[in-house]
């Protein structure tokens, strides 16, 4: 009896794996982060979107040597984001000032509208969060994930998810991404 | 008792025959026993006879009871860590291996001086699935006794099988085995590997880091077990012999209260012990430590082998993924350690003198590598030796057998990186120009962030095609590696 219902258990459960291998592949194949912001309707939209906003510019610091911080502030420009660049040698100060809780960092920092936007975070996750003006300090993608806008790497997305953060560090997920 | 439970059974009958010194007062052997939801499968078999190990295994996906919990992972003929291997030097290894994986893979003996071609350690071959071939070599004679790491590395799918439970140990015993001392100290086998928390392994988010920074598990076994308990012998030595089998976690290890006494680093012994308070084990390295019993402690008191915090990655590397925190911020317990009654040895004081090591002559040549990541247009975000992502059909480095190089390895990341060249060992010379402060042969060294290391290497014996690499297995899979011709 026991044998019997181990193994119901295993086939079910190496079916939810099964599932589930194949609901990451097709996200994995049909979600492709494209290096081609212009050619897009989902960034046309996104575009439109930066368009009306007044005032947004995004303030970024980055280090010299880091690619996907210049991978990354290039796609913003290019969905009509005004920036101003600062590449400057050490980031640990920056990052201090903003209050950023140490285990929500990234690569680069950025500063818009009296929010901070810690590391690879979507253009469509900047825009919602100046549209809708939550009562927080700041947006974080933490860490570098593999196929976040800047930090593609062939056809792979790791899941991630954009995190709020208050000066208190209390943290709560804005938005999941790749899931 | 079904089908199943017999190919279990056998599996760990065959195993036992063989089961080394390691874990010689755990009766159940240490390895973990899985039952097996694929299709039949020949059963493990171990043989050593005349100078000839003989092996029948396969790689299968298999379910493994691991913390409390039945997991489908990747295991060598139903055991986490696989079937261990006794071999002495001379010995003829004959590994009959079937592929019951999905997908592509292979053996790598890492540690082993063998041909990296033909049926000896070649990574570039692939073993697709379904697929049975035969490894054979010979261990040569004058073999350094050590623990050798063996698994899968056929690039593409390396860190997911290691990730997924593949490795184990082949344990060469050489003449440093010999030694009074070590005859006479207690064995353990510490085979380090953490595990994903979740139920399904293989979904991306299952890690507590992202592929950048390398995945690491939740769950941290030592041998498959979480936290076992050894006997520490009230008097006399235990040997403990450490392998890094993690994708990417580092071990910062520590045994409360007790001194280490390094006598072995990777594949090889140190000329005399060594002294450490706390040992960093990164992935792909192996350790030989020797520990004292001390006097006064009564039976039944317990100390910890601890893994202490270790920061692998500068600021905004590491992150957090999956809603929890990475690795590095508080002690965490491996194993423990009670003391049991008086061994039946009087053999108590460490051994003076190990292998003497002779120092390398001086380099014909010195050749220099740095290591990077970054973004390369059309691949995107890449690892990078010389600037260059991995490619199967170019030569990065071509050396003459029989010759010295000096190698100076640059870590001009932000994250450390564990350098690794397969075949021939080499000593470290020197870190940021400080000489370093006992000689060691060595095949895995960590370079960390910022660190300029020089080794030397002598090319001996086997011509040939090979590899140097991280050993974060992401790392390795994502580019950071470089193909190495030896000619004769």
């Amino acid at each position: 009896m026991s044998i019997l219902f181990r193994s119901l258990t295993f086939t079910l459960r190496r079916t939810l794996v099964l599932a589930g291998a194949i609901a990451l592949l097709t996200v994995a194949c049909t979600n492709p982060q494209s290096l081609d912001t212009s050619n897009n309707q989902a960034n046309q939209e996104i575009a439109t979107q930066v368009a009306s906003l007044p005032n947004a510019e995004l303030v970024v610091y980055r280090s010299p040597t880091c690619g996907c911080c210049g991978a990354w502030l290039a796609q913003m420009q290019a969905l009509g984001f005004q920036t101003q660049d600062n590449v400057i040698e050490s980031m640990d100060a920056i990052k201090a000032k903003t209050g950023l809780p140490q285990e929500l960092a990234s690569c680069h920092t950025t500063l818009v509208n009296g929010y901070v936007v810690e590391g690879h975070v979507p253009a469509a996750d900047i825009v919602r969060l100046l549209t809708e003006k939550p009562d927080i300090a700041g947006i974080a993608v933490p860490g570098m994930p593999i196929g976040s806008p800047g930090m593609e790497s062939g056809d792979t997305v790791e899941p991630y998810a954009t995190l709020t953060f208050d000066q208190a560090g209390n943290t709560t997920v804005f938005q999941e991404h790749g899931v | 008792m079904n089908r199943r439970q017999l190919i279990s059974l056998g599996a760990l009958g065959a195993g036992s025959i063989l089961l080394s010194q390691c874990a010689r007062n755990n009766a159940q052997g240490s390895a973990v026993q899985s039952s097996d939801p694929a299709a039949p499968i020949a059963p493990l078999q171990i043989t050593r006879s005349k100078g000839l190990v003989e092996v029948a295994m396969d790689a299968r996906p298999s379910y493994v009871n691991m913390a409390g919990q039945e997991r489908l992972l990747y295991s060598y003929s139903g055991q986490i860590p696989g079937p261990r291997i006794e071999a002495s030097p001379g010995d003829t290894v004959r590994i009959r291996f079937t592929n019951v994986l999905a997908e592509t893979t292979n053996l790598h003996f890492h540690g082993l001086h063998i041909p990296p071609t033909g049926t000896g350690d070649d990574v570039f071959r692939k073993i697709a699935s379904g697929e049975t071939f035969t490894y054979e070599f010979q261990i040569p004679t004058d073999h350094p006794g050590g623990v050798v790491y063996y698994h899968p590395h056929a690039h593409g799918t390396v860190a997911q099988q290691i990730l997924g439970g593949l490795g184990g140990m082949i344990v060469v015993r050489g003449v440093v085995d010999e030694r009074p001392e070590i005859q006479a100290a207690q064995e353990e086998c510490v085979f380090l590997k953490d595990f994903s928390t979740a139920e399904n392994w293989q979904a991306t988010n299952a890690w507590e880091t992202g592929l950048m920074a390398g995945r690491e598990g939740g769950l941290l076994t030592v041998n498959g077990e979480v936290n076992p308990i050894w006997e520490m012998p009230a008097s006399g030595l235990l040997r403990l012999r450490f392998v890094n089998a993690s994708n990417a976690r580092f071990y910062r290890l520590a045994l409360e209260e007790h001194p280490l006494y390094l006598i072995g680093t990777d594949s090889h012994p140190l000329e005399a012990p060594v002294q450490l308070s706390e040992l960093l084990l990164v992935p792909g390295e192996r350790a030989d430590v020797l520990v004292q019993a001390q006097p006064g402690v009564t039976q039944e008191q317990s100390f910890k082998l601890m893994n202490l915090p270790y920061r692998r990655g500068g600021m905004g590397m590491m992150g957090h993924h999956g809603g929890s925190r990475g690795s590095g911020s508080e002690n965490q317990v491996l194993a423990r350690l009670n003391y049991g009654t008086a061994s039946n040895t009087n053999v108590t004081a460490l051994p003076r003198q190990l292998i003497p090591i002779a120092a390398l002559a001086q380099p014909s040549q010195t050749r220099s590598f740095s290591l990077n990541h970054g973004m390369v247009p059309g691949q995107g975000m890449v690892f990078l030796v010389n600037g260059k992502s991995f490619d199967p059909d170019r030569i990065d480095t071509r050396v003459k057998l029989g010759t010295v190089e000096e190698w100076e390895i640059r870590n001009t990341g932000v994250m450390d990186h564990p350098f690794h060249l397969h075949v021939n060992p080499f000593q470290v010379v020197s870190r940021n120009g400080q000489p370093e402060t006992f000689r060691a042969w060595k095949d895995t060294v960590l370079v960390k962030t910022g660190e300029i290391l020089r080794l030397r290497v002598k090319f001996t014996d086997f011509p040939g095609k090979t590899v140097y690499h991280c050993h974060i297995l992401d790392h390795e899979e994502r580019g950071m590696m470089g193909i190495i011709q030896m000619d004769a």
